[in-house]
């Protein structure tokens, strides 16, 4: 045991992490050009001549097969070169640079208030099982998973926002041009960071203020999965024998609940952690459209679907370079976040690298 | 208490956390050094090498625009803030389909009233050959670009070329019987074309007709006047002569915001009360965007068919505007596919639809039926043309069939594909279900991305796998093309040729056996010539007329399709805002914000 054996654990899911983004790429890659689309549509207008249309597959290498395309593709990208997207005519890495602190910063955010109430209140309901407690927690973490985010933050729009007036619509900062009157010194690209960076304590208000319902859309389902797994987990440390015997001492409830068995139970709980993490990403594209939060991911995203282009009916044209940018980036969070449960995970438990 | 390791169950429990908003904030700290700034300005420089994309809007200080200084003497400064549903960065006034913000900052030669007038605007006066071919233009004197430089006939000579030369967007439709331009004075420009040509229609195109300054060369330091002047304008710069110009602090690429300020010379002059300052913001989706301007957040959204919303914006004391468009939705049979290849039979079903029910339900009462080929208020639009009922006739309907052969009706399933851009066209689909029901006709309504939509019609390569590359015309009587497909058409001038050229017409050589966009399939030699005359003949009014007439009784007898019906645009405004007035020759009836004034 010891560090040879943690050495060659660490190496064995780095590599892993390395198979998992390839795969990715390949899957994505052949995936989206099963799509039927044509780049042409973002550069020849509406109704593009053919004569543009082989213009511009041509200059994008369009015409070449697949297989050479793909293996292009995959020299570029361990280049740090993830190509130029056909939407916005700019280099992909640079718009995921510019829309990935904000969508970190609110998958963070979410994970941090899922993780810091979940956790508490999974180990009170394992502690009061079957009690009232135990029920009502229960019901509110079952009615947190079900609740659909779509509906919830058009839910708490109406109520904070149009309703009651508490609080605003979305758009980083509360209003669509906060930041067009508002100077702030990019260091992160977070707007929250920044401003606390910058000492720009109005800004950091208004930013955080603006963060809340969006925060919260993104916080109550995995709320209510961390509360669920670490009441389950709870439980099954609350039944080992460590614990009767412990009682047996004479050692109150809540000290063996939460010093000995809660250690025990937080192995599964931490690796859940870096898929809440890593999930949230996912549940970003959408509240970042219904919020209005720019820069984000969940633009990219939309444009790159080709949602976003609606005039005269032509949508639906895929981006391919941006779609495939996000998605290698979003696995990397993902590889990353796991990598990061797993090495959390090892400095509680080190029998898992048995 | 300490656990076994020495470890508090507190700590542990913080620990979680803090692991976690380290990586968050290590990783934001990488970014840190690679985003908005110098880092990525250089990977810009490798990336760009072959596609020579631009990266100058990232800044590193967020943008702030001063809307309290207008640049323009004695004007008191107005400021609107207007919604794009979608972002785009294309400014380039050669080729870009975003002429909703370009056309502040750009103008034509000519510009088209409302009720189809051609009037000057950077042209004072023109004139004709007998032949219609050439076209001799004299310029507005006193006009100058945002960048200083004098309009005259070299800007005009260097624009016309500029944009032809690139070829981008809808340049090769606009300028497609384009021969010359020559400056024949300092203040005097002779068009040639090819063949007649209504010359001042074309001068006033919404798209790819925009006069800008010769010098844009050296202002932007482009390498070459084709992608290197692209990547200039993809950075939001603009050099146009409009009431308009980018504020390039103001804007950015990153926030997705575009801020416009009025330019102090424009030769329009400039009053209290006009709109000085625009500030562009991205909010893609509609409901953020209604609630945003019922709070006063938004001054102009523009709603895309999503007219349940009204109701509740009228209540909020928001101004709903609606205004005709030269968009229309237009229905298209499969004239290959067995059954739709009789005249009857697709007369019959034509007959049955119950029209009001379709604009009602698919887009709550805005827009209004048309007869014939042509959008009403295009040129020689003509109400009387022959038309189907507009509240559907089923004995008719099924007389006709009885007719061609199928008394009491088809017994066949057929496909219909639309694009879910429009999600309306699903709802107008389903309205046709209902009315072909009684014809024993039921249609499978398939919502595809537009790029499905387009390999399905065969417009589309199969040996080389190449979307929007032309597919033999064999295609279409296959199984795999579909029965019959919606499609939300605008053209890009308002030549009434243009539309029906696109969508019935058998394309001009080489393409004449191969799909486009014609996905009617309809193989009509004489309708094609007669099409191609009446356009020729357009300079001559009287002749075209009767020309198109007959081309739409054509298109009644034939029915190789229809035009459901055409689309009003619908604008939201403050209450605040004054003077819009809907003009359907620009694009989406894109509103011209010099015209708003604000109270």
């Amino acid at each position: 045991m010891g560090g040879l054996n943690i050495g060659a654990y660490v190496i064995r899911r780095a590599l892993l992490m390395v198979v998992v983004l390839v795969g990715t790429i390949t899957v994505t890659f052949f995936l989206s050009h099963l799509v039927p689309s044509n780049p042409a549509l973002f550069f020849a207008g509406q109704n593009p001549t053919p004569d543009q249309i082989q213009k511009i597959t041509a200059e994008y290498g369009l015409d070449k097969p697949v297989l050479d395309q793909y293996y292009i593709y995959l020299r570029q990208v361990f280049t740090g070169n993830l190509g130029i997207s056909f939407s916005f005519q700019v280099p992909v890495l640079s718009l995921i640079l510019q829309g990935l602190p904000n969508t970190l910063t609110l998958a963070a955010l979410s994970t941090v208030f899922a993780l810091g109430i979940g956790i508490p209140l999974g180990v009170e309901a394992a502690r009061h099982g079957g009690r009232k407690v135990d029920s009502v927690l229960r019901v509110i973490s079952v009615g947190f998973v079900g609740i659909p985010q779509f509906w919830l933050g058009i839910m708490l729009q109406l109520f904070f926002a149009v309703w009651w007036g508490i609080l605003p619509l979305g758009s980083y900062g509360g209003t669509l041009t906060y930041f067009s009157y508002h100077s702030l010194r990019t260091v992160t690209g977070s707007y929250l960071v920044d401003t606390i960076l910058a000492g720009d304590w109005g800004g950091f208000l208004a930013v955080a203020q603006s963060m809340i319902l969006p925060v919260l859309t993104l916080t109550l389902a995995p709320l209510g999965t961390i509360i669920r797994h670490t009441r389950a987990s709870m439980l099954a440390s609350l039944n080992q024998d460590y614990v009767r015997t412990a009682k047996a001492y004479g050692i109150p409830d809540r000290q063996i609940s939460y010093s000995l068995a809660f250690r025990n139970a937080l192995s599964p709980v931490i690796v859940y952690a870096g898929l809440i993490f890593a999930g949230s990403i996912i549940g970003v594209i959408y509240v970042e459209d219904v919020f209005n939060l720019i820069p984000g991911i969940g633009y990219l995203v939309r444009y790159g679907t080709g949602t976003g282009i609606s005039s005269s009916g032509i949508s639906g044209n895929i981006d391919t370079p941006l779609i495939l940018g996000v998605a290698i980036i979003t696995a990397i969070i993902y590889a990353i976040s796991n990598f990061v449960a797993d090495m959390v995970q090892i400095y509680y438990d080190r029998r898992i690298i048995k | 208490m300490k656990t076994r390791n020495g470890v508090t169950t507190g700590q542990a429990a913080i620990a979680v956390v803090v692991v976690i908003l380290l990586s968050a904030v290590a990783y934001l700290a990488v970014m840190g050094s690679n985003a908005p700034g110098t880092t990525t300005a250089t990977q810009t420089a490798t990336q760009t090498a072959t596609h020579t994309a631009t990266q100058t809007s990232v800044q590193t200080v967020t943008a702030t625009v001063t809307p309290t200084t207008t640049g323009v003497e004695g004007v008191t400064p107005q400021t609107i803030v207007v919604q794009r549903n979608a972002w785009s960065n294309d400014m380039d006034p050669r080729e870009t389909s975003t002429i909703d913000v370009v056309q502040q900052m750009y103008e034509t030669l000519t510009h088209v009233t409302p009720n189809g007038t051609v009037v000057p605007e950077l042209a004072t006066s023109w004139t004709h050959s007998a032949n219609f071919s050439v076209w001799t233009y004299t310029l507005r004197q006193g006009v100058k670009f945002h960048d200083g430089t004098t309009f005259n006939s070299s800007a005009v000579v260097f624009s016309i070329n500029a944009i032809v030369k690139y070829g981008g967007g809808d340049a090769p439709d606009v300028w497609d019987t384009f021969k010359s331009a020559t400056a024949s004075g300092p203040y005097s420009v002779i068009i040639t074309d090819t063949q007649a040509t209504d010359e001042p229609i074309v001068t006033a195109a919404g798209y790819a007709a925009f006069m800008f300054s010769p010098n844009i060369m050296k202002y932007s330091g482009a390498a070459n006047d084709t992608k290197g002047l692209h990547s200039w304008f993809l950075a939001l710069n603009d050099d146009g002569s409009g009431p308009y110009t980018i504020n390039a602090t103001g804007s950015s690429l990153t926030k997705q915001t575009i801020a416009l300020e009025a330019y102090q010379n424009y030769w329009g002059g400039w009053q209290n009360g006009q709109v000085t300052n625009i500030i562009v913001e991205t909010v893609s989706n509609t409901n953020t965007a209604v609630l945003e301007a019922e709070k006063g957040q938004l001054d102009v959204i523009g709603i895309s068919g999503q007219y349940q919303y009204v109701p509740q914006l009228l209540q909020s004391g928001l101004q709903v505007t609606s205004g005709q468009s030269f968009a229309a939705i237009w229905l298209l049979f499969n004239n290959q596919h067995q059954y739709l290849n009789n005249t009857l039979v697709r007369r019959a079903l034509l007959t049955a639809v119950n029209y009001n029910q379709v604009v009602n339900q698919a887009y709550f009462g805005y827009g209004a039926m048309f007869p014939g080929i042509i959008n009403p208020g295009k040129p020689f639009y003509n109400s009387n043309a022959p038309s189907y009922p507009n509240a559907g006739n089923k004995t008719a309907a099924l007389a006709l069939l009885t007719q061609a052969g199928y008394p009491g009706g088809l017994n066949v399933t057929w496909t219909v594909t639309y694009s879910t851009g429009s999600p309306f066209l699903g709802t107008a689909c389903q309205v046709l279900q209902t009315y072909w029901s009684p014809l024993k006709v039921t249609l499978n309504c398939v919502g595809e991305g537009f790029g499905s939509v387009t390999r399905q019609a065969g417009y589309f390569n199969q040996t080389t796998g190449t979307l929007f590359s032309p597919g033999p015309i064999s295609y279409a009587s296959t199984s795999s093309a579909q029965d019959m497909v919606l499609l939300n058409w605008v053209g890009a001038t308002a030549d009434p040729w243009l539309v029906p050229d696109e969508l019935f017409a058998i394309q001009n050589s080489p393409y004449q056996n191969d799909i486009l966009f014609n996905w009617s399939y309809w193989r009509n030699t004489t309708f094609t010539n007669l099409l191609n005359q009446a356009r020729l003949d357009e300079a001559n009014p009287t002749v075209a007329q009767a020309e198109f007439n007959t081309l739409n009784q054509m298109f009644y007898q034939a029915a190789p399709g229809w035009g459901l019906f055409a689309e009003n645009q619908v604008w939201v405004l403050s209450p605040h805002l004054h003077g819009y007035v809907p003009d359907p020759y620009y694009g989406f009836d894109y509103i011209f914000y010099y015209q708003l004034t604000r109270s």
